[in-house]
């Protein structure tokens, strides 16, 4: 295996010092020639699950659920930065 | 004997007789956390005076004439399912400070019973690991053996039962975190099928296999328990309508006669330890002498679950573990920093080892030009083996396989090389790629625990609990507790 350690951690949005960089490249490495043997299986005829119980879609009508106040209240507490009911973010757009 | 090491069957008889209250019964274990807890840490949080209160209600409750199995039976709780207005951290610094805002399904369902929540209990980060080593917050130690790991990730509620902090505990499984610590505690460890209990209020690890599941004293604990954590819920769109036996019914059934145990053959491809091996053959010819039968059985594809797990499992903590950005809740980001940086600091600073090794594997797998060849394939590897278990039990009733390869491991064993680690799972994750209903029984207790699993077809799980019961009958260590 070869990949781009810095690349993925990055989509990840993970920083990772030097040291970090060596050894989680020299673990995954060991974990993902584990699981190369994947590419062992005849899987031509099989179909991929992608979750359990699929034929069991349930539907329901698009309607606002009431939940209580005091629970919308606290959910929206847990916000590191908060201005009044507002979640402050940092900018997303650099001018 | 102290009445936090009753069961939650016998409680129940002295609770409806009105020869303890359950006031009594919440002192005792809440005594107990106290007195040993520092030396096993399975508990992350107690709230001694919101178990209290609770506890009242139930005596209540019971004094106006009310009766169900749970009322006022006190329990705890993995620390990954939301129960609120207390503090939910998932074993994670990223939620050290986190305050769930509401309760999971399972736990809604829990208090309606009446039941009583003492608190919190330890586990591997998010549920990644099989030993609890991987907590923000320090290991849990094994009630037998306090060098020795609990197991994990549910390592917190297994060690709380076998230590009798409480009546029963919930705890999470999703490739054996209920399985795996209950074979090393020496407990009862029940997943249920997925599909069968609402996932609403767990903090999501792996979405196509997480299940909320039981950690017991012994079988037909596990019954009373599963009888509240079952049923379609609307804020789980994967649960299954289906009507929800009484389960209790089936763990007083105590024949083996003609239940018939598949062995997988290719389970001897794997290593495990003499002791392991030693009991296993002899459970075999006691279920045999029951009047049971042991067929061999294949599954050809056993030996690839594992691999298939490990790629399936990262792909999907990769993704579900986005959510942790430090914007609405979770670590405080510095909002002078640009996004990108304030996200990757926010994560660097809240992820521990395990979680950014997975997180890490799983981008990598789904990432462009890897995707087909690890994650798709993976999920079609899955497809075999649900053909293969479905064809095994035309020839079966359960299947049966040793929990784990070996006896609780040292405390640092397996830290350093993470593939010994996920080899702990070998013999759970296939149900749980299944989805199939699996439990653990103690099969031996000294000088260590060690654990027998049933799997069983899905939504089987009143036959399940019916042979498990006649399993722990023959066993006969129900009453062997650890010295703590």
């Amino acid at each position: 295996m070869s990949f781009n350690i810095k690349h993925v951690a990055h989509l990840a949005r993970l920083t990772l010092s030097e040291k970090e960089i060596t050894k989680y490249y020299r673990e995954i490495d060991n974990i993902v020639r584990y699981v190369d043997k994947l590419a062992s299986v005849n899987v031509s005829q099989e179909e991929a699950t992608m979750r359990l119980n699929k034929n069991d879609n349930r539907l329901r009508p698009d309607l606002v659920e009431s939940w209580p106040l005091e629970e919308k209240e606290n959910l929206i507490n847990l916000a590191p930065r908060k201005k009044n009911k507002l979640i402050i973010v940092p900018r997303i757009f650099e001018s | 004997m102290k009445l936090n090491e009753l069961t939650i069957s016998a409680a129940r008889s002295k609770l409806d007789n009105n020869e303890i209250t359950s006031l009594d019964l919440t002192k005792d274990c809440l005594a107990a956390i106290k007195h040993h807890d520092k030396k096993i840490h399975a508990c992350l949080l107690i709230d001694e005076i919101g178990a209290i209160a609770l506890a009242k209600k139930a005596d209540l409750r019971l004094k106006k004439g009310e009766r169900n199995e749970l009322l006022g039976i006190p329990f705890l709780v993995k620390d990954n399912i939301m129960t609120k207005g207390l503090l939910t951290t998932a074993g994670s610094k990223m939620l050290a400070n986190y305050i769930a805002p509401y309760d999971a399904t399972v736990i809604k369902k829990l208090k309606q019973a009446g039941a009583v929540l003492l608190g919190k209990t330890n586990l591997d980060e998010f549920g990644h690991g099989a030993s609890t080593e991987y907590s923000a917050f320090g290991p849990t130690k094994n009630p037998w053996d306090k060098k020795r790991v609990a197991g994990g990730s549910s390592g917190g509620s297994a060690a709380a039962v076998a230590s009798d902090f409480c009546l029963f505990a919930l705890g999470t499984d999703t490739g054996g975190s209920v399985r795996h610590p209950a074979a090393f505690c020496g407990v009862v460890g029940l997943k249920p099928s997925y599909g069968l209990c609402s996932r609403f209020g767990l903090i999501a690890m792996t979405s196509s296999t997480d299940t909320p599941g039981c950690l017991t004293k012994d079988v037909t604990d596990a019954a009373l328990v599963l009888q509240y954590l079952a049923g379609l819920d609307d804020k789980d769109a994967t649960t299954i309508a289906k009507s929800v036996p009484d389960y209790k019914k089936y763990s007083n059934k105590l024949s083996l006669k003609n239940i018939k145990f598949g062995i997988p053959k290719e389970i001897n491809n794997f290593p495990v330890s003499s002791i392991v091996k030693k009991t296993f053959a002899d459970i075999k010819n006691n279920i045999k002498k029951a009047g049971g039968k042991v067929v061999a059985i294949t599954l050809p594809s056993l030996d690839f679950a594992l691999a298939a797990y490990y790629v399936i499992t990262p792909c999907e903590i990769s993704s579900n573990l986005a959510r942790f950005d430090g914007l609405r809740f979770g670590l405080n980001h510095d909002a002078k920093q640009k996004l990108a940086t304030a996200y990757e600091n926010v994560r660097e600073a809240g992820f521990g080892d395990e979680v950014k090794r997975r997180i890490i594997l799983g981008t990598y797998c789904l990432s462009a030009g890897y995707y087909e060849a690890y994650y798709l394939r993976a999920q079609k590897v899955r497809t075999k083996i649900i053909n293969e278990y479905a064809k095994a039990f035309k020839n079966c009733d359960v299947i049966m396989t040793p929990t784990t390869p070996t006896p609780a491991f040292t405390l640092g064993a397996k830290t350093k090389n993470p593939l010994s680690m996920y080899l702990e799972d070998y013999f759970l994750v296939p149900a749980s790629l299944a989805g199939l209903p699996a439990v653990s029984l103690p099969l031996n207790k000294q000088p260590l625990p060690l654990g027998l699993e049933l799997i069983a077809p899905s939504f089987a799980e009143a036959k399940l609990l019916n042979v498990a019961a006649a399993c722990e009958k023959l066993i006969n260590l129900k009453n062997i507790k650890p010295l703590l």
